[in-house]
């Protein structure tokens, strides 16, 4: 008994102060990484719709998993931004994609997260490819894909082209 | 129902953990060249995979989440898994000497194998449930143990083939991954 | 000097990537650019200079029978630190090295390295291997990492070398690419080192007696 007595209190005193150091640390950088996630996706947000500030609100429709008001300095509501998980090939893309309410016409796409291949799918980031989407209204509907990047490519297209579709039409209806 | 199969199919096929994910390569490289060792291996590893996900699945969700403690995830999951392939050595030791005399000697070497603490790892960064874990378990386990037998398939055969010296050993065997990989690669995309 | 043979051990003559063949894992995951191949390696060249230093310092109190266990709460702990570190100060690399980093507790260099020497050798020595086995793998990373870079991207540590003329060798973005270069890599080290003990062999023998 002796014997084991003794492993368990060396075990559990290293893990002790295994533990003490962890939270010390956590506390440390906990902030700094709350502040980097909040900051990447205001970064993001303002790439897509530039705007004094936003506000997170409830938007029960399929393609948006998050959804933002964008105001101006005045607390007029200029546009919308909607996070939409288009399937890619290999990974869930998030698209971050920007309406303006009055002219109805998407402002600009961000690709905030995805895991493509590396080289492929993942050109779907190049600017070339997301400067399509810069200013557009419903009526184009023709997008060009990447080539050697189909499904990723088609996956954002079509995502982009589904939500504002719904977007619009909830704003012509009034409702946001 | 579908997203369950789909877990499953991903784990197996189109996500391997070998070929897609680069996990436990360290006894996939040292263990797959006899078909015999492969299928020990690799049913030892699923049997702890399975395990060690519903447990730290519960440590997860009622202790660490409940008491707010997300720091000490990494050391808490590799205790478990240590202790519990050290709990199942013990045991079969003990009860089962056949089954230790088969699978025994592998299980030290599970504690280091990146396969079951990524597993751990993936499972609480999907927001899996306990079922989702469970399945996502086995099927990684199976397709741990495809990877192997396909392996020590090929590097069975292999050995009566005439390869440089320089290549014989490891080399041959990340080539041949490669290749495997490879192939493992056109699955991707199959499931929406 | 002792402590210097065995910091040299890990760059060349027991490197743990290309000769020991330990920690596969993230050598092949991160090192599809060389940026992520250097971080990854000083990550872990962290953590085994912190859990050297430690498993040393406590290597009189800590019980056989409970060491193991004892390394992996302490490796764990400063994979933790190295991580949350990132996540902080590097989140653009944490992202890319994702799970690959607490991956790092079960590197089978660092408990291999805390088993075979830092549990049972003084400080300054153990400090020695863990630096040199920490900084060999780094290199061999980093050079994976560029190689991959290089044929890929036609880049090395984000600078285009190669013009747009040049088609992408996609394979090397992809695991295949990863473990071929790496099998390449090894077979070519096994090359160097048997020359090198030839060479050495028949110097010492003075002729052509075989070696």
């Amino acid at each position: 008994m002796n014997e084991t007595l003794k492993l368990a209190i060396t075990l559990m005193v290293i893990s002790v102060f295994s533990a003490a150091a962890l939270a010390v640390v956590y506390e440390k950088t906990y902030p700094i990484i709350q502040a980097n996630k909040v900051g990447k996706l205001n970064n993001a947000l303002k790439e897509v719709l530039p705007a004094e500030h936003y506000e997170e609100f409830k938007l029960d429709v399929v393609n948006a998993e998050r959804s933002f008001k964008a105001f101006d300095k005045d607390d007029n509501q200029t546009g919308l931004i909607v996070l939409s998980p288009a399937p890619g090939f290999q990974s869930v893309i998030k698209v971050l994609i920007g309406i303006d309410t009055k002219t109805k016409t998407v402002t600009n796409i961000k690709i905030l997260e995805h895991l493509e291949t590396p080289g492929l799918g993942s050109r779907i980031e190049e600017p070339d490819f997301l400067g399509q989407f810069k200013q557009q209204g419903l009526e184009k509907q023709d997008f060009d894909a990447i080539t050697g990047a189909t499904i990723s490519s088609k996956a954002v297209i079509d995502s982009v082209k589904e939500t504002a579709d719904e977007i619009i039409k909830l704003i012509e209806e009034g409702k946001i | 129902m579908l997203d369950i199969f789909a877990i499953f199919f991903a784990a197996v096929v189109t996500e391997n953990f070998v070929f897609y994910r680069f996990l436990g390569l360290c006894p996939f490289l040292a263990m797959s060249n006899k078909t015999r060792t492969a299928v020990g291996m690799g049913i030892a590893v699923t049997f702890v995979l399975v395990i060690s996900n519903a447990i730290t699945w519960l440590l997860q969700h009622f202790v660490l989440d409940k008491l707010g403690l997300p720091f000490l995830q990494y050391a808490s999951f590799i205790l478990v898994i240590a202790s519990l392939v050290q709990f199942i050595e013990m045991y079969m030791h003990k009860y089962q000497a056949a089954l230790y005399k088969a699978f025994g000697i592998y299980l030290p070497l599970i504690t280091t194998n990146c396969v079951v603490l990524g597993l751990v790892l993936l499972t609480i960064l999907k927001s899996y449930n306990f079922l989702e874990a469970l399945i996502f378990a086995i099927g990684t386990g199976i397709g741990y143990t495809l990877a192997l037998i396909i392996m020590s398939g090929i590097r069975e055969r292999l050995d009566l083939a005439d390869v440089p010296e320089a290549l014989k050993g490891i080399p041959l065997a990340l080539i041949i991954t490669g290749l495997l990989a490879l192939a493992f690669g056109g699955f991707v995309g199959m499931i929406k | 000097m002792s402590a210097l043979k065995d910091l040299l051990n890990g760059i060349w003559k027991q490197n743990p990537t290309f000769r020991i063949i330990l920690g596969m894992c993230p050598a092949l995951a991160v090192t599809n650019a060389a940026i992520n191949g250097l971080t990854m390696g000083l990550a872990t060249l962290f953590v085994l200079l912190a859990s050297g230093l430690f498993v040393s310092l406590i290597r009189n109190l800590i019980p056989s029978k409970i060491r193991i266990p004892c390394y992996i709460v302490i490796i764990a702990t400063f994979v933790t630190i190295a991580d949350y570190f990132l996540a902080a100060y590097y989140p653009a690399i944490h992202e890319v090295l994702g799970i690959y980093v607490p991956l790092i507790v079960v590197n089978c260099i660092i408990l291999g390295r805390m088993e075979a020497f830092a549990g049972k050798n003084p400080i300054k020595n153990s400090l020695a291997d863990a630096f040199g086995m920490g900084f060999g793998f780094t290199w061999a990373l980093v050079l994976l990492g560029a190689i991959r870079e290089f044929l890929g991207f036609g880049a090395i540590f984000g600078f285009k070398i190669l013009g747009s003329w040049y088609p992408q060798m996609v394979v090397m973005k992809l695991p295949t690419g990863a473990f071929i270069t790496l099998g390449l890599l090894i077979a070519l080290m096994n090359i160097v080192r048997k020359q090198r003990a030839e060479a050495a062999c028949h110097a010492h023998e003075g002729g052509d007696k075989p070696c």
